[in-house]
């Protein structure tokens, strides 16, 4: 798999059609992001699979975000998996990027990742490199809401009350590019205490991210204190598909009910 | 609805209201405790009647278990 | 253009995280905590992640500053070196070791550490030695 994206990125770089490729690499032992620019400099390259696949993934789309603000007339390639070729198409909607300045390479996730995702579409439209495996159903959402409420309100309490607010969800995540975050406006988020305001710092970010989450997973993986994030924004879009038929990142000219015009949804 | 000052926004806040009181439910705390409703400043009977209605709803639910302590209840 | 991720260790605490810190031609811009790092597994604290920031800040300090007539003034390693020395001999004389302390930091590595109480120790002469974690 890794020799036909090596072999893809080095064409776009050598008839010229991008001017750097966005991928991972492999360096003293550990897995970085990496802006490739030289047809020949391929051989660090890798795909985020360490101890188990998928297990060493970065935010690529947030560092393509960075490099093209400073060179906004180059085109870039990134190297993307389902979720990040999502996130692509919720950042074209935002005005993060524009989709003719980015190509994509993109590679399939294999079915034990998907699993471990929980993941709706483990592979990108345009695919270049891996076998394509069935998208998996959201069991951990129903399961949650099978408990009464009381269990509920006491499961959330305890993982909320172990935030460290360290804000680490908000700065690892491919989607939250604000320059002036709410989280650190004072009348919602109060600063320097904990614990944290509950529910409403985890809540407020949540909200924010309705239409936004393509569902990666990074903010999970980073979380120190290991708070379920993922599941509670996977609540989310389940609720953005079911009352208004949304799913962030499904498709390239997506728009986002929440900014419609539109009837409110009949109750 | 149709009559707001904001255009469209208002129906934007209401399909926000929508998520916001499931993803309520789904950490476990009673959605009752939000509601929007959309009464004109002119509307002075309707908005008590509004408010009373809600208060109506709140009491029974009693305070919320969220409620953070304030130094007055401490001391 | 010149885009990097540069594997370093956090400066903040003695924990040791291994972070990236991403530059843009020169430039930091990010801090990436690392994943592959046994330390830290991808997870750094709210100190961590703004580490780039205090590098580059206009608030930092790059020069030693003398408070002369009241005001701090820019001056030389040399001569802010030679004034702490002539006080530190000073008050030794005057009160006694004893009336030294000294105060290490996280922020240097611990052969940096050693060497400091190793000079509170052997050159001063007193076991008044704290650090900054105990904060
Ligand atoms: S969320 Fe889906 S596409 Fe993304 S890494 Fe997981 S399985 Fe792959
Ligand atoms: S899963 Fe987390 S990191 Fe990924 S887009 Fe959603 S909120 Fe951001
Ligand atoms: S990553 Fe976890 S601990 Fe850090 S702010 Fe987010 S929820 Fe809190």
């Amino acid at each position: 798999m890794i020799d036909i994206v090596r072999q893809k990125i080095s064409k776009l770089l050598s008839d010229g059609s991008v001017k750097g490729v966005v991928a991972l690499a492999m360096a003293n032992g550990h897995v970085a992001p990496c802006l490739f620019q030289k047809e020949d400099d391929l051989e660090p390259l890798c795909l985020g699979d360490t101890k188990k696949p998928g297990d060493a993934r970065y935010p690529l789309n947030k560092v393509l975000i960075t490099i093209a603000r400073q060179y906004p007339e180059d085109v870039f390639g990134v190297l993307v998996r389902g979720c990040d070729e999502r996130g692509l198409y919720v950042l074209y909607r935002l005005n993060q990027l524009e989709p003719d300045k980015v190509m994509t390479i993109g590679i399939a996730c294999p079915q034990e990742l998907a699993k471990a995702c929980e993941c709706k579409k483990p592979y990108p439209d345009e695919l270049v490199a891996g076998e394509k495996t069935e998208g998996i159903t959201q069991q951990g959402v129903q399961d949650m809401e099978d408990m009464d409420l009381s269990k509920r309100f006491s499961f959330w309490k305890n993982q909320f009350s172990k935030c460290v607010k360290c804000y680490g969800c908000r700065d690892i995540c491919p989607m939250c590019f604000c320059r002036e975050c709410s989280l650190e406006c004072e009348d919602i988020i109060s600063k320097g205490e904990l614990p944290v305001d509950i529910p409403v710092f985890h809540l407020t970010r949540a909200m924010h991210m309705t239409d936004r989450c393509i569902d990666c997973g990074l903010c999970d993986e980073t979380c120190p204190s290991g708070i379920p994030l993922r599941l509670l924004y996977k609540k989310t879009s389940k609720i953005m598909n079911a009352e208004f038929g949304f799913t962030s990142g499904i498709n390239k000219n997506e728009q986002s009910p929440l900014n419609l015009m539109g009837p409110a949804p009949e109750k | 609805m149709s009559e707001c000052n904001y255009l469209y926004g208002n129906y934007c806040a209401e399909k926000r209201v929508t998520v916001l009181s499931q993803m309520l439910d789904f950490c476990g705390i009673e959605k009752d405790r939000l509601r929007a409703r959309w009464v004109s400043s002119a509307e002075a009977p309707e908005f008590v009647e509004e408010i009373n209605e809600f208060i109506d709803v709140l009491k029974p639910l009693g305070p919320s278990p969220l409620k953070k302590q304030t130094s007055k209840d401490v001391a | 253009m010149d885009y990097r991720n540069t594997l370093t260790t956090c400066t903040y605490c003695g924990c040791g995280c291994n972070l990236f810190l991403e530059s843009l031609d020169g430039k930091l811009t990010h801090t990436t905590p690392c994943k592959t790092s046994p330390v830290n597994e991808g997870k750094l604290c709210i100190k961590g992640w703004n580490v780039h920031q205090f590098v580059q800040s206009e608030k930092r300090l790059n020069k030693p500053l003398l408070r002369k007539d009241g005001k701090l003034t820019e001056v030389s390693w040399d001569e802010a070196l030679d004034f702490t020395v002539s006080k530190l001999k000073e008050i030794k004389e005057a009160n006694g070791s004893d009336s030294v302390g000294f105060f290490a930091s996280a922020k240097v590595t611990n052969e940096e550490n050693y060497l400091m109480q190793k000079f509170a120790r052997a050159a001063i002469g007193t076991n008044s030695v704290d650090h900054c974690a105990r904060l």
